[in-house]
């Protein structure tokens, strides 16, 4: 309403163009006219915009200069004003009024290099309509300009007067500004807006589209698959969805046709995304206005893309940061970073090295791999459907409510908290945007190992809920008065404490803020606190913080070996479709794989990472074979129980053990004498004078038969080699300190720290029967095991 | 041209280059023996990070010296030959950057020196870098996350629906020294960037939404530590891919014998075939035949410490001098340098410096405690010098000669006045064959003693066989064996 200050509306019906329905702008009679201008907006009347300053006039096909009104550019006061086709001004849900404009790229914001025919064909007046629809702001208008074909531009001058507001469009280009369509006849082209602005919009987009889109739908069709009807069942999908959205009601079922839909977008229109989106803008168009603002929630690009394209070359504050140079990468990846073709790619390097057949199972490998991973876009969050639902409704009556309040989530690592919580809040938000078409609230995670020191969550904090930024201690009070203060426009904020151990000081302060806070009556912070114990506020944590932390907690146990499979197999559920069961993952195996982490930790990642790396040495086994071999296998390969035991086996098999066999001779006496040592005295730690003196006395004392005949093999002697060095007799062993401190160094012995060499202590690191076990294998030691 | 003229002009400098060659340089390949399969595993991991984006965390873990620096290097080399420019390398290591604030500081710098790099004859992108090094440890951290960490759910970018950002390079983590970022119980440098390393997969799929975007990261922990994975905090360590790649001591003497033929052996060149294959042969000859001189260095240096890089530096007079005249004095083991310091600083004391060292470990055995002062010390040594003086006198009175002067036995005649021993004990602990034993009270070093120097209680490191063994061996002094005798 604010921004409809110094404006005046009238609607012009088409029908009779002599009849206008002037209305001077008051907050009753909008709300008045609201419910009919919704309706009477299309087709028969179009609504003009009047300014009261200076009386220009906006209606649908002007083209404006439009400022680009960011905050954190004030310092750039030589912006040049962006330039904008009005699409049409509708009445909208966020604001009263709506002027939606199709953006023009200025030839400053065009990349030189990209340009069809090189730069010297364009005047610095050149201007490029590209496909992007954008709502503007009444308040950012600054005048009118023209927009002219290459045509009239023969007929007129672009002077000193007119160079600000006269443009030349000779081509369109696409919503990066990159690729560009063959030159046309602006005026032609304007006509057809004057028709109809959303055929306009679709000739624009479709205009724009790479000929290699264009290529992917061709071969698609090739395959037998129209796109058309892909497109119509996706279109389907996406209704069926938005229904269940509008039923206001997120319940996990609709989490679940979320997962269908994107599914297929996983593997099909995921590729031609660009188009998908150009089909649901101008559905959306037709469609019922408030969905515009339930786009928003799926993480739909909108807006004006070309913002963020050039701000990173100017550097708007939040884009500062600096970038790593993108690579120039051989494989053909779009300018927006989605992949053309996953074939494509995988099958880039291997193609020269295996038959095709084998690279499609290869392929199918990867695919695998990548599901598995755990960075792997997932839609449902299988086995924690009650922990989400507790979250889901404890969060939403707190935002609802408007009050503070804590709740405090705990589970050992691996077992989906931090997925679920952003799960909920990413549904949550997405319900109340299809609810009230407003976000209700804001939401800001702290990790509390991703801060340098306790004190810096309180600059994350204040950082979300002011945008500035402010040292530790200025933080801290001015969040004490915000949160103190009554302010009735201030959302709920959902802050997620993740690792909130970690953030814990000595005397707790930080803590005791991070709930305090939400025990205001004005705050409106709600906290989910995540850690790994859940006696934690008990344990750690003072009674006054524990009773601040209230009685909201969510545990959430490990995995059983049930759930791990289900997950797997969830994740695996993926693959199937396109994999043509090229590989499989059988069921054993994932049996087998469950069990085996369900029984150490319930480590949902722990169970991914075997299984990827099954998958891993399944595909190094498959790889090896012969050719023959492997066309015989039709190259099918089965991932099985035996390939997850190498895994699991890697994963938990010590190093130790290896390394123990590799060691010299000496090293394992000295591992033998502190044995024995130990063992006599009963006591852990020995003292390396000790062990030296233990160590003389079974040179002397044990015979050593293997090794002396061993050595006498290389004509040596045993007594020479332990204790001579360069023909003089030492009386230590030789070598020893350096063993010593190699042995330290590896971590199979924890020593003292001393300037004598005799008083130091040392004691084992690791177990002595992983010792015992390795020397019973070594027959250079057969005597000393005997004894020990 | 005999064999001996061609090794002194041509083949010498290139085998005593690869003697002296500092192989963890990283600047060419070196080869290493019997590694070729974890070499290639490490590439794997590598290359899949370039080319599938695939983010790992692997552990390289390995005895000192074995070759886990080289052969990360030998891994980049290949692929920077393969993949020039498409991925950056940043290392940081465990005993330069002592703990994670410093690293963080340390990997921003880095990254800064990189972005100048590229900006160079880039005009557009001046105003953009601000640097990642900031004043303060925090705004450096938020900086480093805020470039790598997309993993967190970001409400504003989710509204806004930013756009995707645009490929970024890959990065590739080498650490060394690993463990000494996982000896506290707050690893925050390992968990981000394991935790970032375990996100970074599979963005090619991710289709906008929440998450994704960040750069892929690929981390290489190298330690000497065959427990540094016990060491990893438990969240830590579910964030870690699992990935161990482990390098061990040969097991058999063959194996050792082909590491040293390896490290000895010339790679054949176009020019010198004929001499480079008759080197080689030599060398196998000596190290394969028993009894030569060569082979008894390595047996030797098998069994005890079994440390390859000792056995590079003492070869390498060997071959410089020695090789073609063989003359074999030249090839000597170099175990020595391992060899005891307090035994070689005993053959360095002086009479009375033994004598008092002597009676201090004769107080320490005989009554078996650890820690003397001077003042028992001194009274040994009165009652020790005394005994000598009398079986002296002894010995001299049944030949008929009297020491008695006047008829009055002075008591201790030959010993040396208290002020002149107490300046033996100084110099005893100032060498070191005598310390301060560590007095800790509740964990703090206790250091400041007033009581004065005679009352101060040292602990002496050598034991009195030990003396007594060595002066038996090194010289011919009957004395000190009596004097240890108790």
């Amino acid at each position: 309403m604010r921004q409809m200050k110094g404006w005046q509306y009238s609607l012009e019906d088409l029908d009779d163009e002599g009849s206008r329905v002037e209305d001077t702008i008051g907050p009753r009679t909008t709300r008045n006219t609201r419910g009919r201008g919704r309706r009477s907006q299309r087709g028969e009347s179009r609504i003009i915009l009047r300014r009261e300053m200076d009386n220009m006039e906006v209606k649908a096909g002007d083209i404006l200069l439009i400022e680009d009104k960011d905050e954190d550019r004030e310092d750039d006061d030589n912006e040049q004003p962006s330039i904008g086709l009005v699409k049409d001004i509708i009445f909208g849900t966020d604001s009263f009024l709506e002027v939606r404009v199709f953006w023009f790229y200025r030839m400053s914001e065009i990349d030189s290099s990209v340009l069809p025919g090189g730069e010297e064909r364009f005047t610095k007046n050149d201007v490029f309509l590209s496909p992007v629809v954008d709502r503007i702001m009444l308040g950012t208008i600054l005048d009118s300009c023209a927009v002219i074909s290459e045509k009239s531009l023969a007929t007129i001058v672009i002077d000193e007067s007119t160079t600000d507001t006269t443009f030349v469009c000779r081509r369109f280009c696409d919503s990066d500004g990159e690729y560009f369509t063959e030159a046309f006849d602006w005026d032609e082209m304007y006509q057809r807006f004057k028709e109809n602005s959303d055929d306009f919009y679709q000739l624009v987009k479709n205009l724009t589209v790479k000929p290699t889109m264009k290529q992917f739908t061709k071969t698609l069709q090739q395959k037998g698959i129209d796109p058309r009807s892909i497109k119509n069942e996706e279109k389907k999908l996406k209704q069926k969805q938005r229904q269940q959205t509008r039923k206001k009601k997120a319940n996990y079922t609709e989490s679940e046709d979320d997962e269908y839909d994107d599914d297929d977008e996983f593997y099909i229109y995921d590729l031609d995304a660009e188009e998908d989106d150009a089909f649901d803008e101008t559905e959306e168009g037709d469609d019922d206005d408030f969905l515009y603002s339930s786009k928003p929630a799926k993480g739909r690009k909108k807006g004006r893309p070309r913002r963020k394209a050039r701000s990173s070359r100017r550097g708007k504050r939040s884009d500062r940061l600096p970038k790593l140079p993108s690579v120039a990468r051989r494989l053909d990846i779009n300018e927006d970073g989605r992949v053309l073709d996953i074939d494509a790619i995988f099958s880039d390097e291997d193609s020269r090295e295996v038959d095709i057949s084998s690279t499609k199972t290869s392929k199918a490998f990867r695919r695998a791999k990548k599901v598995l991973h755990t960075s792997a876009k997932i839609h449902s969050l299988p086995c924690r459907e009650d922990e989400f639902h507790q979250l889901f409704f404890s969060l939403e009556s707190a935002v609802q409510s408007q009050v503070g309040r804590c709740i405090y989530v705990s589970g050992t690592p691996g077992v989906g908290k931090t997925a679920t919580i952003r799960e909920v809040i990413k549904q949550l938000s997405a319900s109340f945007i299809a609810e009230t078409h407003h976000k209700m609230f804001s939401y800001v995670e702290i990790n509390g190992l991703k801060v340098v020191s306790p004190q810096a969550s309180y600059e994350a904090l204040w950082e979300k809920v002011s945008g500035k930024r402010a040292t530790a201690s200025n933080s801290l009070t001015q969040l004490e008065e915000y949160f103190n203060k009554d302010d009735t426009k201030r959302k709920p904020l959902v802050v997620l404490l993740d690792e909130m151990d970690q953030i814990v000081t000595k005397n707790q302060s930080v803590m005791y803020n991070f709930f305090n806070w939400p025990s205001y009556p004005h705050s409106k912070l709600i906290v989910i606190a995540v850690a790994n114990t859940m006696d934690l506020p008990e344990r750690m944590l003072t009674n006054k913080i524990s009773s601040r932390l209230g009685l909201t907690r969510i545990q959430f146990s490990s995995y059983t070996y049930t759930q791990l499979s289900e997950i797997i197999k969830s994740r695996l559920e993926k693959l199937g479709r396109l994999n043509e069961e090229r590989m499989v993952i059988s069921n054993d195996a994932i049996a087998f794989a469950s069990r085996k982490v369900a029984s150490v930790s319930g480590d949902a990642r722990r169970a991914l990472m075997i299984c990827i790396r099954a998958v891993e040495i399944a595909e190094m086994e498959f790889l090896a074979k012969p050719i023959e071999e492997r066309n015989k296998l039709d190259s099918r390969y089965t991932v099985t129980i035996m390939h997850i035991m190498k895994a699991v086996n890697e994963t938990a098999s010590s190093p130790i053990a290896n390394y123990l066999n590799s060691l010299p001779f000496m090293s394992k006496m000295l591992l033998a004498a502190v044995l024995l040592r130990t063992k006599r005295t009963g006591v852990a730690e020995v003292t390396v004078g000790d062990v030296i003196d233990e160590l003389n006395n079974q040179f002397h004392v044990v015979l050593f038969t293997e090794l002396n005949r061993r050595l006498s093999e290389e004509q040596l002697e045993m007594a020479r080699v332990l204790y001579e060095s360069n023909n003089r007799s030492q009386l230590r062993p030789t070598g020893i300190i350096f063993i010593l401190k190699d042995l330290e160094e590896n971590g199979i012995l924890i020593v003292q720290h001393l300037k004598l060499e005799r008083s130091r202590l040392l004691r084992l690191n690791v177990s002595q029967a992983e010792i015992l076990s390795s020397f019973k294998k070594d027959s250079l030691l057969k005597e000393m095991v005997q004894s020990t | 041209m005999t064999f001996q003229e061609v090794y002194g002009t041509k083949l010498r400098g290139r085998v005593l280059g690869k003697l002296s060659a500092k192989t963890t340089l990283g600047d060419k390949l070196i080869r290493l023996y019997d590694l070729d399969k974890e070499q290639h595993q490490m590439y794997k991991v590598l290359e899949n990070t370039v080319k599938y984006r695939e983010g790992k965390s692997v552990l390289l873990i390995g005895p000192r010296g074995i070759g886990k620096t080289t052969m990360v290097n030998n891994c980049l080399l290949e692929l920077g030959s393969k993949y020039e420019g498409q991925f950056l390398v940043i290392r940081i290591s465990g005993l330069y950057e002592r703990d994670d604030k410093t690293a963080i500081r340390e990997i921003a710098r880095q990254l800064d020196f990189i972005m100048e790099e590229e900006d160079d004859g880039d005009e557009e992108n001046e105003d953009v870098q601000d640097g990642f090094e900031k004043v303060s440890s925090n705004a450096t951290m938020r900086m480093i996350m805020s470039l790598l960490d997309r993993t967190q759910l970001n409400e504003e970018e989710d509204v806004a629906g930013g756009k995707r950002e645009a490929d970024q390079i890959p990065l590739i983590f080498v650490i060394d020294e690993v463990d000494k970022y996982a000896s506290n119980s707050k690893q925050t440098l390992l968990y981000n960037l394991f935790d970032i390393a375990q996100a970074s997969e599979g963005r090619k799929s991710d289709n906008g939404g929440g998450g994704g975007g960040g750069s892929t990261l690929t981390v290489i922990g190298i330690s000497s530590k065959a427990t540094v994975r016990e060491q990893l905090e438990k969240r830590v360590k579910s964030r870690f891919s699992q990935r161990m790649i482990q390098l061990n001591k040969c097991k058999t003497l063959t194996d050792y014998c082909g590491a040293i033929g390896c490290m000895l052996k010339l790679e054949d060149d176009d020019n010198d075939d004929e001499w480079v294959s008759k080197y080689n042969k030599k060398v196998d000859e000596m190290i394969n035949t028993t009894g030569s001189a060569l082979r008894k260095i390595i047996v030797e240096n098998f069994y005890t410490v079994k440390d390859l890089n000792a056995l590079k530096n003492s070869l390498v007079p060997y071959m410089k001098y020695g090789f073609v005249r063989g003359s074999e004095q030249l090839l000597k083991s170099n175990l020595e340098v391992y060899d005891d310091r307090n035994f070689e600083l005993l053959g360095s004391l002086t009479e009375l410096e033994l004598k008092l060292l002597i009676c201090t470990a004769r107080v320490k055995s005989r009554n078996s405690i650890d820690r003397v002062n001077f003042n028992v010390a001194f009274e040994e040594y009165l009652k020790m010098a005394a005994n000598e003086t009398n079986t002296l006198n002894t010995q001299l009175e049944t030949m008929g000669v009297s020491l008695r002067r006047n008829g009055e036995f002075t008591g201790n005649g030959y010993s040396s006045s208290r002020e002149l021993m107490l300046g033996c004990w100084e110099r005893l602990a100032e060498i070191g064959v005598m310390g301060e034993p560590m007095k800790q009270i509740n964990g703090v070093n206790a250091e400041s003693y007033t009581g004065g120097e005679f009352n101060k209680m040292y602990v002496c490191d050598i034991e009195l066989n030990e003396i007594m063994k060595y002066f038996r061996e090194e010289r011919e002094e009957a004395w000190v064996e009596k004097w240890c005798r108790i």
